[in-house]
């Protein structure tokens, strides 16, 4: 067998084994395709970009869509709530791991989600759900911040950056999710052929 | 961009992996370069999205003996790619008409 395309075979477990089994054979003949084109070099400058972009981002797809969406939200708020009472009893450590936990996957299924909103009306539900999951970290944060203003004389800096940057992402995250949904609704309705 | 240039390119009719690779290139003038592993990613998105499908039997091309696996447009992705294109059009006449009327002013 051709070294080249046995390293490329190997380099393929980067990959979900589900993608592997079905289109691993169709990946290790586009690559021969490109060697036959492009040449070795080429082609295998084409393929290790590709593969350093695609292999983490179907992966965590793969993640992702093994999760329920209802699963995904609830995490999402109890994570949130999680880094809110951390903050009201003092644990600043705590509160900044739960609340990062929470941006992080907030923006994670945002940028899994983009580029397909367009073209996917069966995600409609799902973009809905993130946009409601997004609102409810948004009030959450925005009660948090009252609250706090209200019991305390002075807030920390650790208070007001978290308060801040998670009121920030959830905004904007329910912004984004709520224009996906409004775009595929749009698209459901568009005059279509 | 890389799910509308698929269906752009498989407007054109059925084809393999590798031929819509070379049809994404030239249609967008080299500007989209696809490899492998984006290419079949987003056809994986594509066909459970019912956007496109994947024909029936797999066949031989006339260069190699490997057989190839072949995709279509569905109803589905044509129209939606029909949707695509006219909201780009109305886009660019948009463009069109705002940039004469400040070379006018």
């Amino acid at each position: 067998m051709n070294t080249g395309r046995w390293c490329y075979q190997r380099l393929l477990v980067l990959y979900p084994p589900s993608f592997r089994r079905e289109y691993g054979g169709d990946l290790v003949q586009a690559f021969n395709d490109l060697v036959r084109a492009d040449g070795r070099r080429r082609a295998w400058a084409r393929c290790l970009v590709d593969l350093s972009r695609s292999a983490p981002r179907l992966q965590m797809e793969e993640v992702m869509q093994r999760i329920p969406t209802p699963v995904l939200v609830v995490s999402t708020g109890a994570l949130a709530a999680g880094g809110y009472f951390a903050v009201a009893i003092g644990a600043p450590a705590a509160a900044v791991v739960l609340l990062v936990a929470t941006i992080v996957l907030l923006t994670t299924r945002g940028r899994i989600g983009r580029g397909r909103a367009a073209l996917s009306p069966e995600h409609a539900r799902s973009h809905a759900a993130f946009a409601v999951g997004s609102a409810a970290v948004f009030l959450a944060t925005v009660g948090s911040w009252l609250y706090h203003i209200q019991h305390y004389d002075s807030l920390g800096s650790t208070t007001v950056l978290i308060h801040n940057v998670l009121g920030i992402v959830s905004l904007v995250t329910m912004v984004a999710f709520s224009a996906k949904a409004l775009q595929v609704r749009r698209h459901r309705t568009a005059d279509l052929p | 961009m890389a799910p509308f240039h698929i269906l752009v390119a498989l407007t054109g009719g059925e084809k393999h992996g590798y031929g819509l690779m070379r049809d994404v290139e030239t249609q967008s003038d080299g500007q989209v370069k696809m490899g492998p592993g984006t290419l079949y990613g987003t056809l994986k998105r594509l066909c459970a999205q019912g956007l496109v499908e994947p024909t029936a039997v797999a066949r031989t091309t006339g260069s190699d003996d490997d057989r190839r696996r072949y995709y279509r447009l569905t109803d589905l992705g044509a129209a939606v790619c029909h949707a695509e294109a006219s909201r780009l059009a109305g886009l660019a006449r948009t463009v069109r008409r705002n940039l004469k009327a400040r070379v006018a002013t």
